[in-house]
């Protein structure tokens, strides 16, 4: 058994007030030191990882599992499968018992066994009383090794994502977030593709026993577990339940990337419209920025804190405090396999739509045209710093982080460089990250709403690209 | 994120008890410390020392529900103005500032004037006034420090900082590191203390903004709204938190000015602090920072009483969305014993997979999702238990209702084994424990037992209650509520293209 020492001291930097003769005098605080606790790893002998952290506090137990899968390894004729097969897991049942008779077992113990696979990964959650906990743990691994993909729970399953697709122009700011991913990925990208209804009714049980046959085996997977148990019994009674569990040797799928896409993108730029008879709008601005891993992340969230990130972020003061032109605004960044997106926006009434744009223009400008004051840099430093010890909230929360890092591969020592990387940052080195990805000019729009009440004509923004909001049945 | 309007459903999830002697829950009750300062402000206490984190929670019964005709939205708007900073946060110099608000005020009450003489509307001396407020406005930013107030507490890792109105209370919450607790009574002293409620014409277009995008241009807000102002006829849980469009309109700085006077006084709040403080430490200081609040006389808490309902009502909303429906039940408010046995109907009906809704209505294909949820708008008075769906085509919302009201008639029809009732029990402890973990969920929990239900040990009643109810009690009260006369129906749906 190896043990980590994930074992540091976060010293929180005692900031002093930086509001020189403020009429609000600030008490002194004290240096918060605090001492992570240790995470147990072991590695099983079916190749699976384990991550324990014990915490006696509450009679509870929480498991997560993570597959190394994903619906970017979907091929784009059957988007839908890995959702599908992550959902079935659970609501299918097992070959040993009946999915209504888990659901009440479960259900009687107070518990939750939950399964699902998004963009990137697959996750088994378990949330137990810690004295029921073998029961559960029988239960997570009979799903896990023996699931049954039953065919009418397929069937109520599908109904069910059928009706979903159906219903996806209902909310006007849900529309803005699918077609401005199309926008700047095009539409059989990974990150934009959408779910449609015939390929949904084509999926069949037997596509689903394929899909989990090829990504679900022990050594593709990670454990964390935390509560009160004991880690040396946990990893017997692991170790047994997955000595009947095969390793395999199997290469996982290659994965679409935004390469193969470029020529596309090249005509990204533009507006998206959709109209919908509406008296408020919605608008994306933004494109495309980094991968993760990319050492400008941290410029980047600095920036991000400062644009729109937070309730004292420029959007924020400028678009809603100032002006009065938006509840919600804001901007943020994203960082996937591939290039993740860039970007801010808002909802405003459409007869302000036009200047509420100018207005994010504006403040997208003037982070790559002039440095960042060193007052507002700092305050930007403090909040990412001082808000960091929020990731150990929970001791579910650090032993989930621990492992979400080393399957995301982050280097080792990422938590422990953290605050130190953001500190260092200087007002020169965002600028020169802000002008390598914050270009105003390659800028794609994205707005939905009733055209004929807008302020402005969106031809201003660009070329205006209409977009068809029909549902295929 | 910030400035949440109230929760669609307001669901306080609170829950029970083992009868263990090391049970978690038992323990819990003990360790929370109370004081009230002579001022009326009360204060609670919970240490865990889990992470070096703190969570807050300031709560003040008030909420839509003591608005005045004509002035609804006007708690919410208020609740708004309380990150407008005060004589020391967000202002380079109050003294000079105060000068120009003073005149922003006065023009702003000029132009409701001008606006409201509809008869001869003099349209020049609106647009007049409308340019010289713009002046004044420009005049006033130069002395404001935009956002202040929330950018001292996220400089020092704020997290959540936030606020909520209800049709009950309105709450105010923040999580911190806890070595910065004290930042906390700091800030809050001094918003009760000297709140400048700034910006605040350009705070009623955020609000409007806010209106559009829950209620106006969102199905399910137009279709609560909708429903909600059906079902109450009288009484003021009619009318929605975040206010009419037209009351939020003409709401003034004066308005908020008295509703802060009335409402916000020390013998109206309580504040609960949760997570790795040390409680002598905290109420050494929570006097010196909050003792020389001045409490007040609460205005008159007579509100107009809800007439019986004395038949069905019946709504449509027409929306560009697919169809959905809410369905209600009026019944008693806590503490009377029958809300209890709602409470165990909700979770029999609509919690988890092997739940009667979602057995008998989502798998056979009938409703996308369909739930229940027991006191709304609000628990402070009689209430409704809501019902909700959306049908899955081809099936209609006629459909749903019917569904649903099948699984209302099994409820008065058979009783409820002791098996089903059991899981019930079992999930709510469950839950409890698992909120246990949770710094802000505690502090929730505990400030809205304490200031909507009015004892924060109303949290253990609960379990204790739930653990009583029995199957005679749940279908007597199904037969006595769940009748035509009180219920209350609204659909939402496209428009039909049928010609008449």
């Amino acid at each position: 058994m190896k043990k980590f020492l994930s074992y540091f001291v976060i010293s929180f930097f005692l900031f002093f007030s930086a509001l020189n003769a403020h009429p609000l005098k600030e008490p002194e605080f004290k240096t918060l030191k605090f001492l992570p606790p240790k995470i147990e790893s072991h590695s099983l002998q079916s190749g699976a990882t384990l991550f324990m952290l014990e915490d006696h506090e509450l009679p509870l137990v929480q498991l997560t599992a993570l597959v190394r899968t994903g619906t970017m390894f979907e091929s784009d004729r059957e988007v839908g499968l890995a959702s599908l097969c992550g959902a079935l897991l659970r609501a299918g049942g097992t070959t040993k018992r009946k999915v209504e008779k888990m659901d009440e077992e479960l259900e009687f113990m107070g518990a939750s066994l939950e399964s699902g696979i998004d963009l990137e990964s697959g996750s088994i959650s378990l949330s137990i009383l810690s004295k029921d906990l073998d029961k559960g743990l029988n239960l997570f691994f009979e799903m896990l090794t023996s699931p049954n993909f039953d065919k009418r729970k397929l069937e109520i399953e599908k109904a069910k994502i059928i009706e979903t697709i159906r219903r996806r122009n209902d909310d006007p700011f849900q529309i803005a977030r699918r077609e401005f991913r199309k926008l700047l990925y095009g539409p059989k990208h990974p990150l934009s593709r959408t779910q449609e209804i015939p390929s949904i009714k084509k999926i069949s049980r037997k596509d689903l026993f394929n899909f989990y046959q090829q990504y679900y085996f022990p050594n593709n997977m990670m454990i964390a577990i935390s509560g009160d148990f004991s880690s040396k019994e946990i990893i017997q009674k692991l170790e047994n339940y997955f000595s009947s569990w095969k390793k395999e040797k199997r290469e996982l799928a290659g994965v679409v990337s935004l390469q193969e896409q470029e020529r596309f993108l090249k005509k990204a730029k533009g507006v998206g419209f959709a109209e919908k008879k509406i008296n408020q709008a919605s608008v994306l601005i933004g494109q495309l920025g980094i991968k993760r891993h990319n050492p400008d992340r941290f410029a980047l969230e600095v920036l991000n804190e400062i644009l729109g990130g937070s309730s004292s972020s420029r959007l924020y003061k400028e678009v809603r405090s100032r002006s009065g032109l938006a509840y919600w605004v804001g901007s943020s960044f994203s960082e996937p396999y591939d290039y993740g997106i860039i970007a801010a926006g808002c909802q405003t009434k459409s007869e302000t739509l036009g200047q509420a744009i100018r207005s994010i223009f504006k403040q997208v400008e003037s982070l790559n045209s002039f440095l960042v004051s060193e007052e507002e840099l700092k305050a930007a430093k403090e909040a990412l710093i001082n808000s960091f010890i929020f990731r150990y909230n929970s001791s579910h929360a650090i032993v989930t982080q621990k492992m979400n890092l080393d399957y995301f591969g982050f280097a080792k020592d990422y938590l422990e460089t953290y605050t130190q990387k953001i500190e260092e940052l200087t007002s020169s080195q965002l600028l020169e990250v802000a002008r390598k990805y914050l270009k105003p000019e390659e800028m794609t729009l994205m707005v939905v709403g009733e055209e004929a009440s807008f302020d402005v004509p969106l031809k201003e923004f660009g070329t205006v690209q209409p977009i068809d909001l029909k549902v295929n049945e | 994120m910030k400035r949440i309007l109230f929760f669609l459903l307001f669901l306080v999830q609170s829950s029970l008890v083992f009868s263990d002697s090391n049970d978690p829950i038992q323990n819990l009750s003990k360790r929370v410390i109370e004081q009230t300062l002579p001022n009326g402000l009360k204060i609670l206490i919970l240490e865990r020392d889990q992470a070096p984190l703190v969570s807050f929670q300031m709560m003040f019964k008030t909420g839509g529900v003591d608005e005045i005709s004509g002035k609804t939205g006007l708690a919410h708007l208020f609740e708004h103005m309380l990150f407008k900073g005060t004589k020391t946060i967000g202002t380079k110099d109050y003294d000079k500032e105060k000068t120009v608000l003073e005149e922003i005020d006065k023009t702003a009450l000029e132009i409701l004037e001008a606006e409201s003489d509809a008869e001869k509307l003099n349209l020049e001396k609106i647009k007049a006034l409308k340019k010289k407020m713009e002046a004044l406005e420009t005049e006033h930013q130069k002395w404001v420090i935009p956002e202040e107030y929330d950018q001292i507490y996220i400089r020092h890792g704020a997290e959540g900082l936030n606020a909520f109105t209800g049709k009950d209370m309105t709450g105010f919450v923040v999580s911190l590191p806890s070595n910065k607790w004290e930042l906390y009574f700091l800030m809050e002293s001094e918003r009760m203390k000297n709140p400048v409620l700034r910006e605040f014409y350009k705070e009623r277009d955020v609000v409007m903004e806010e209106r559009r995008m829950r209620y106006e241009t969102a199905p399910q807000g137009a279709l609560w709204e909708n429903f909600i102002s059906l079902a109450f006829k009288a009484h003021p849980y009619a009318s929605p938190t975040i206010g009419w469009s037209s009351d939020i309109k003409n709401l003034t700085l004066r308005d908020a000015r008295r509703f802060f006077s009335e409402h916000y006084v020390s013998n109206n709040a309580t504040v609960v602090i949760v997570g790795d403080v040390r409680a002598k430490e905290v109420l050494e200081k929570f006097n010196a920072y909050f003792s020389s609040l001045s409490s007040g006389t609460l205005p008159s808490s007579y509100k107009t009483v809800e007439p019986p309902q004395s038949g069905e009502k019946r709504s449509l909303v027409n929306f560009d969305a697919e169809p959905s429906l809410l369905l209600g039940f009026k019944k008693p408010n806590p503490p009377h014993p029958d809300n209890f046995v709602m409470e165990m109907i909700e979770q029999l009906l609509s919690r988890g997979r092997s739940s009667r809704f979602y057995r008998n209505i989502v798998e056979k294909k009938i409703a996308l999702s369909v739930w229940a949820s027991n006191g709304n708008p609000g628990e402070r008075y009689s209430n409704l238990i809501v019902f909700g769906g959306s049908p899955r085509k081809p099936f209609k919302n006629k459909d749903l209702e019917i569904a649903i009201l099948q699984e209302l008639d099994r409820l008065k029809k058979e009783k409820v084994s002791e098996q089903e009732l059991e899981k019930i029990r079992n999930q709510i402890e469950a839950d409890f424990i698992r909120n246990l973990s949770s710094n802000s969920g505690m502090a929730s929990q505990l400030a809205y037992n304490q200031v909507v239900l009015g004892d924060w040990k109303y949290l253990f009643q609960y379990l204790k209650k739930m653990r009583q109810v029995t199957p005679e009690e749940l279908q007597a009260s199904a037969q006595k509520y769940f009748v035509e006369d009180s219920k209350t129906v609204t659909f939402l749906e496209r428009k039909s293209l049928k010609l008449p």
